[in-house]
């Protein structure tokens, strides 16, 4: 049975590696190897399809009831929040979501009922897993958290953003509500800022929504009037 | 029983993520038809998905699945086949296999463990064989896998074989190369193998390269060019069943596209030498064994 063991072994390795490049690099030999070995005696892997399997790892690094894996994440906190971000990178290159097709019209966000992008993937982090290479590990959490996107754009590359929470509570809303239109959106914010609905409040956040649509973390637009019209 | 082919012909290529980019540049007029894992596709969109989607309107598909673990302890995974008919549906595949073993046990292993040939175990799988035509609403057909221990066995590989696809009412996805790679690493003859099968039930074929690790060890990577012994292997397969679609599997360790290409027109000529020139049927043995002899 030693080959099987050998076999399964290489077959787990490899795929992890692909999935997760910046871990596989920064992980020694030995640790990688231990880590992939109390994956094999330890998981229980639900997903039966390739493209989902980081996300076993994703789990399993999670896993606080692991002696030996918690040991290993307390010596290297910063492993299970970098294998949730490369994973995110793959969900969103993968994405079998397609996105809205572009269309030469410019939003009225007074009417223009925001579409968001949906392959966005969204990730709230202690860690500056965004810059962690084998040049930077980091040795301790940033003072904020440090939200991050990943999304797939019409060139079909992955583009990655980081935003605050007020921009992060743009996006929850959008996705909550998807039929107001954007002006209607930023008023809601901005009513529950100190600032409350200020001239300036609004234009900002109105801009806000123009560069998240320039940066097609918004793919596109439609008025109340098309929607009305796709209805009937 | 009539004849129960798989609707593609000829020699097939394996499609893998590393030869979307080679393949696009290639007219490929020599590959009667590709396969994949639906496990590496289903849910894949964004670029990849849509170069996926031009191999399939341009060539016949095969499926040849991993994860669906035909012998497991644990019941089938009903969302899984769900998906899966989808994606063979939506892709127009024409045939679908799996490989007779299993991959999990309380979960996945992505590796391919073989199962007991014990009378119990045909019963086993058959079953769950049947329960997954029911649900794909298609004949499938199940692979004999390279195996490298056998576990309380009280049958041959052969007689299990053969008893699970009598029993499931199911084809045979006949990998050649596994037949050699178990002919020498279980010591048996691998004529006598090919001969006992039932070749009204064989669907299609594999071939592929493997690793010789030692002379009684060879390990079913497919990650090298086909080898000698194998091709002959295949002449002999069609002797004795006639000419079957052919799939040659390259995984890794990827060679230039044409050394690949050169290898799907050695399957192109093989197959023809045992075809019978009126209806390009499968040949009588005869003329096969008479083809055979110039060779």
């Amino acid at each position: 049975m030693a080959i099987y063991r050998r076999l399964f072994f290489g077959n787990l390795s490899n795929l992890f590696a692909r999935n997760f490049p910046v871990m596989r690099r920064i992980l020694p030999d030995a640790e990688w190897n231990g880590m992939i070995r109390s994956f094999m005696t330890n998981h229980r892997s639900s997903t039966p399809f390739f493209p989902e399997i980081g996300e076993e790892l994703v789990l399993f690094l999670a896993d606080n009831s692991i002696a030996t894996i918690s040991r290993f994440v307390e010596a290297r906190p910063w492993l299970p929040e970098l294998a949730q971000w490369e994973y995110a990178e793959t969900r969103a290159r993968l994405s079998d979501s397609e996105l809205h097709p572009a269309t030469d019209r410019e939003p009225e966000w007074s009417t223009s009922q925001p579409i968001l992008n949906p392959t966005l993937q969204v990730g709230r982090f202690h860690w500056p897993v965004h810059r962690i290479s084998p040049a930077f590990v980091p040795t301790e959490q940033d003072r904020a958290p440090i939200i991050l996107l990943a999304f797939r754009n019409r060139r079909d590359k992955v583009a990655f953003m980081q935003i605050n929470e007020l921009t992060l509570s743009l996006l929850v809303s959008l996705k909550e509500q998807p039929e107001l239109p954007g002006q209607l959106h930023v008023r809601r914010l901005a009513a529950g800022h100190p600032d409350g609905c200020s001239p300036e409040m609004m234009q900002a956040g109105l801009k806000l929504l123009d560069k998240l649509y320039t940066n097609q973390v918004l793919v596109g637009h439609v008025t109340t009037d098309d929607s009305q019209a796709a209805n009937l | 029983m009539r004849q129960q082919h798989f609707q593609v012909e000829g020699g097939g290529l394996g499609l893998r993520r590393a030869l979307l980019g080679p393949l696009q540049e290639h007219a490929l007029s020599g590959v009667g038809f590709m396969e994949v894992a639906p496990e590496n596709w289903i849910g894949v969109g964004g670029r990849l998905g849509r170069q996926f989607r031009s191999f399939t309107e341009r060539l016949p598909f095969l499926c040849h699945g991993l994860s669906l673990s035909l012998g497991a302890p644990e019941p089938l995974d009903t969302v899984f086949l769900r998906r899966l008919r989808e994606f063979l549906d939506t892709h127009g595949i024409k045939g679908y296999s799996e490989h007779l073993s299993y991959c999990s046990e309380h979960g996945h292993l992505y590796d391919l463990m073989p199962l007991p040939f014990l009378p119990e175990t045909v019963d086993w799988v058959a079953d769950r064989i049947a329960q997954v035509q029911d649900a794909l609403g298609r004949k499938i057909a199940v692979e004999n896998i390279s195996y490298y221990a056998s576990v309380g066995a009280e049958m041959t590989e052969l007689e299990f074989i053969n008893s699970v696809l009598e029993k499931a009412d199911c084809l045979l996805l006949l990998d050649v190369n596994n037949v050699y790679v178990n002919s020498v690493n279980h010591q048996y003859e691998p004529i006598a193998f090919l001969q006992g099968l039932p070749a009204d039930r064989i669907a299609y074929c594999h071939i592929a390269g493997h690793h010789h690790e030692a002379d009684d060890l060879i390990v079913d990577t497919h990650g090298a060019a086909v080898v000698d012994p194998v091709w002959d292997l295949l002449h002999k397969t069609y002797q004795n069943i006639g000419p079957r679609p052919t799939l040659l599997e390259r995984d890794f360790n990827f060679p230039p596209l044409s050394e690949l290409l050169a290898e799907v027109d050695t399957i192109n000529r093989i197959v023809k030498c045992y075809e019978s020139p009126s209806d390009r049927q499968p040949a009588a043995r005869k003329t096969a064994s008479a083809t055979a002899a110039i060779r």
